[in-house]
């Protein structure tokens, strides 16, 4: 059922790329994925890369789905558990260097979420992170994003910063460096 | 390196085992006889991927039809699927065989008292505290519109009083009209005898966050 085609209208990381920001893979990274759900956008990622990518998901009918992926392609890790818990995380990463970690969970402790998964990498990674300021205040996406700059200038560099207004509404795209 | 794959697969597969609670299988039978008031004619294909993603997970099927017909084969995965003892495989077959070939039920007016009575058992069996309290099938309705028994027992009273009339509730806040006072709970027995049908819901609301806490921490957290 899974054609060629990658919608961006599905997948954050291909909206990104559509508005003109830097996210293209050169072709050996390894990825650490928070928010797989049923692995749309991690099954093209698989394609691109030989490195090995680590779902992260936690609800039981999404990753039913994603188990279902992981046992097609050979590149892809699942982790059945919740993103805040790190230990967790921890165990199953051993020591496999990360090079990119992507976030895409819309919730409203997302930059808490953030801030504990970036100790499990090291200053050279990539952090990308799609932003979704509805899940975190009612005010309107720019007064929001005021605020979590504030926090996210803490810890991160913010290196580039897009919304991906035409394909989904009220998000925010962010490339960024641990200080 | 296919081992560390084929091993994390593994664990991850036991995980999601353990977080299939039995309470899946009161929220789709409760959401079947809901189907059965709107329309006595629907078709249930919907509803069979959604019970054949916890009695048989892992299979390749994709298309309806093809799905509907490993259902009619009494295929169950035992080893990754949801825990089912006799009696609830014996409810799975009841639905099964009351299904024509264009999946729809064969007498619909007769199944909806069997149904309701399947109800009865498995909500006696998980929740026996609550379900002297109220009918089965509204019980069955609250634990359908939170998601499941975790995210029902920590909420306050007041929320499972109200829940149901949330536009009712803000029409309230945001201009002055009066404010609900009973949302799903509203048509239990215990409500329609009584003349004060607002004070009689805030006593059966208080009743019910109790019971279902202790049914929670007696029957579930054990397992």
């Amino acid at each position: 059922m899974r054609t060629d085609y990658w919608n961006p209208n599905k997948s954050k990381w291909k909206a990104a790329e559509k508005v003109g920001m830097n996210v293209k893979l050169k072709g050996e990274e390894n990825i650490l994925y928070l928010g797989a759900s049923s692995g749309t956008t991690v099954g093209q990622l698989s394609n691109k890369t030989k490195g090995l990518i680590f779902a992260v998901e936690i609800s039981p009918h999404m990753a039913i789905k994603l188990v279902k992926l992981c046992e097609q392609k050979n590149n892809i890790i699942p982790i059945f558990s919740d993103a805040r818990d790190t230990k967790y995380t921890k165990k199953i990463l051993e020591e496999n260097h990360i090079n990119i970690l992507f976030q895409d969970i819309p919730s409203a402790d997302q930059i808490g979420i953030l801030e504990k998964n970036s100790k499990l990498v090291d200053d050279k990674c990539k952090i990308f992170l799609s932003l979704k300021t509805q899940s975190i205040s009612q005010k309107s996406p720019e007064e929001t994003l005021k605020i979590v700059k504030k926090q996210l200038e803490k810890n991160f560099k913010i290196i580039g910063m897009k919304s991906i207004e035409p394909y989904h509404q009220k998000h925010f795209f962010l490339i960024l460096e641990k200080r | 390196m296919e081992q560390i794959i084929q091993k994390n697969i593994l664990e991850a597969k036991v995980r999601i085992r353990k977080s299939l609670q039995p309470d899946l299988l009161i929220i789709f039978f409760t959401r079947i006889i809901e189907d059965l008031k709107n329309n006595p004619d629907t078709e249930f294909y919907g509803r069979i991927t959604e019970l054949n993603l916890l009695i048989n997970p892992y299979n390749t099927k994709e298309k309806k039809e093809e799905i509907f017909k490993e259902f009619l084969s009494e295929k169950i995965d035992k080893k990754f699927g949801i825990k089912l003892d006799e009696q609830e495989i014996g409810f799975i077959n009841i639905f099964r065989e009351n299904l024509t070939k264009e999946c729809k039920l064969k007498n619909p007016k007769v199944m909806k008292g069997r149904l309701n009575g399947i109800l009865k058992i498995l909500t006696k069996k998980y929740l026996p505290e609550s379900s002297q309290l109220i009918e089965p099938f509204i019980l069955g309705k609250l634990i359908s519109f939170f998601g499941g028994i975790k995210n029902l027992y920590y909420r306050p009273s007041s929320t499972i009083q109200l829940i149901g009339a949330e536009i009712a509730l803000f029409r309230h806040k945001s201009t002055e009209s009066l404010s609900p006072k009973y949302g799903i709970i509203y048509h239990s027995k215990f409500i329609q005898q009584e003349k004060n049908k607002g004070k009689a819901a805030r006593q059966l609301a208080n009743n019910l966050s109790k019971s279902i806490k202790i049914d929670y921490f007696r029957k579930f957290y054990e397992n």
